[in-house]
């Protein structure tokens, strides 16, 4: 037996546990594309679920959010001033084919920064309730 | 008389808790422990709180720092509340706490003097004069009364003059000679719908404040619950960023971060946001889900929409 076949199931494993899926989706004004982040559905799963309510402060501060997108994103694009905003928020419940494919268990929150440094494109990354920062790639509408 | 400890726990932990931070201009007459006083203003501690720099509004550069033990002893106090965060330092924008600040007639100085609206101060003697206020230190404050500015002793106006002063120096009073700044303007399509101000020195105050993202998603919440009704709203985001640059702000100042939530409402709950929050509900005819924005502070305060008025 050639021992490359013992590794098949691990390589099988680890792309199962890799599973992707989108979380949040912008539209673009002229409806010619989107703007996507996917994340590993484990990151989701992750994080046990959380709600909004007076008081219940989110799984991730915003000040850990704003950390990991500054190492989430090259330093050549973003420097210490440059301006940023932050937002906390869910899957858009309207966007039902992004939701039918979201795990039930899980937190469905996470966090979207964007920086900018003067005179360049702003960058965005979001970051999951289980701090991972992921960029968006430009997809299909 | 088992429980008499704890009631006294309980009484000074909640006299702390109520205690308030002092705001002091630093600008006052500081007296040494030799005997000798001087009149300064003070820029800062150092970083271990054992010396404070001051300025004697003469002197090119500031003066070499003083050992806060040659202090007397309630001087000393407040530059270790400094120290500790007990006491700040005020720094309301458009408050005048100059050093030396000219009294008597003084109309070519008038156009440049930060003034305050006329109000009603009041001597402890019970005389009450209509002033503009246009300096305040410590000490002291300078009222301008036509083209006169007069020096009066803090100690020797009415309690309720102390109480302004004391809320001015906190930025929770909106110095009259500031309108208020717009710091939020809104539209819902094509151009802006509404807008949104605050006072001079609010704005000040907050973009010192920096982020209040949990005490912004703490009051938004509160605000939905106790104005809609139950199940007729779903919170979809609360975005953090700075303000817009109000007018005659300058570019390199620092700008109060503001925080906008993202309320998605079924139809009772676009009845009942309507009734509070009429400009911040999406119109009728908007193609999207029917939405309510609150914008608000970092101290969670919920801004006032208005009419956009260009």
């Amino acid at each position: 037996m050639k021992p490359w076949l013992f590794l098949f199931p691990a390589i099988v494993l680890c792309s199962a546990s890799a599973e992707e899926i989108v979380l949040h989706r912008i539209h673009s004004v002229n409806g010619e594309g989107s703007v996507i982040y996917r994340v590993e559905r484990e990151e989701i799963e992750k994080v046990p679920k959380w709600e909004p309510k007076v008081g219940s402060k989110p799984p991730l501060s915003r000040d850990q959010a704003v950390e990991i997108a500054k190492r989430t994103v090259s330093a050549s694009d973003v420097g210490e001033k440059a301006e940023m905003a932050v937002t906390l928020e869910t899957t858009n419940r309207f966007e039902e084919d992004i939701v039918k494919k979201l795990p039930e268990k899980g937190c469905r929150w996470f966090y979207v920064v964007e920086l900018k440094e003067k005179e360049k494109k702003p960058v965005f990354v979001l970051v999951t309730m289980s701090g991972v920062g992921v960029t968006p790639v430009i997809g299909k509408q | 008389m088992k429980w008499l400890p704890f009631v006294a726990i309980l009484g000074i932990s909640l006299g702390q808790a109520m205690a308030e931070t002092a705001v002091i201009t630093g600008v006052r007459t500081w007296h040494m422990t030799d005997g000798k006083s001087r009149r300064l203003k003070l820029l800062q501690m150092s970083p271990d709180g054992n010396f404070a720099y001051f300025h004697d509004g003469k002197s090119k550069g500031q003066i070499p720092p003083v050992a806060i033990n040659s202090l007397v002893p309630e001087e000393r106090a407040l530059l270790e509340g400094l120290h500790a965060g007990t006491v700040k330092l005020c720094k309301v924008e458009g408050l005048s706490m100059q050093l030396n600040m000219p009294t008597g007639k003084v109309p070519e100085l008038i156009e440049g003097l930060h003034a305050g609206e006329t109000r009603e101060w009041k001597h402890v003697n019970g005389k009450s004069i209509p002033a503009r206020l246009v300096n305040l230190t410590d000490d002291d404050v300078s009222l301008l009364v036509g083209e006169t500015v007069s020096l009066v002793a803090i100690r020797d106006l009415s309690e309720a003059d102390r109480d302004y002063l004391d809320k001015l120096k906190g930025g929770k009073t909106p110095t009259a000679s500031a309108a208020p700044l717009e710091v939020i303007n809104h539209g819902w399509d094509g151009g802006p719908s509404y807008s949104a101000s605050l006072p001079a020195e609010r704005v000040a105050v907050l973009a010192e404040q920096g982020s209040g993202f949990q005490k912004a998603l703490d009051a938004a919440l509160k605000a939905a619950g106790e104005k809609l009704p139950e199940g007729s709203w779903e919170f979809q985001s609360l975005k953090e960023s700075n303000s817009v640059r109000p007018n005659h702000v300058k570019a390199d100042a620092k700008l109060p971060l503001l925080y906008e939530a993202t309320i998605l409402l079924e139809p009772a709950g676009v009845r009942a946001a309507k009734e509070v929050w009429p400009l911040t509900v999406t119109p009728d005819k908007w193609p999207g889900p029917p939405t309510l924005l609150l914008h608000l502070t970092a101290d969670g305060e919920i801004l006032e929409a208005k009419p956009f008025n260009p």
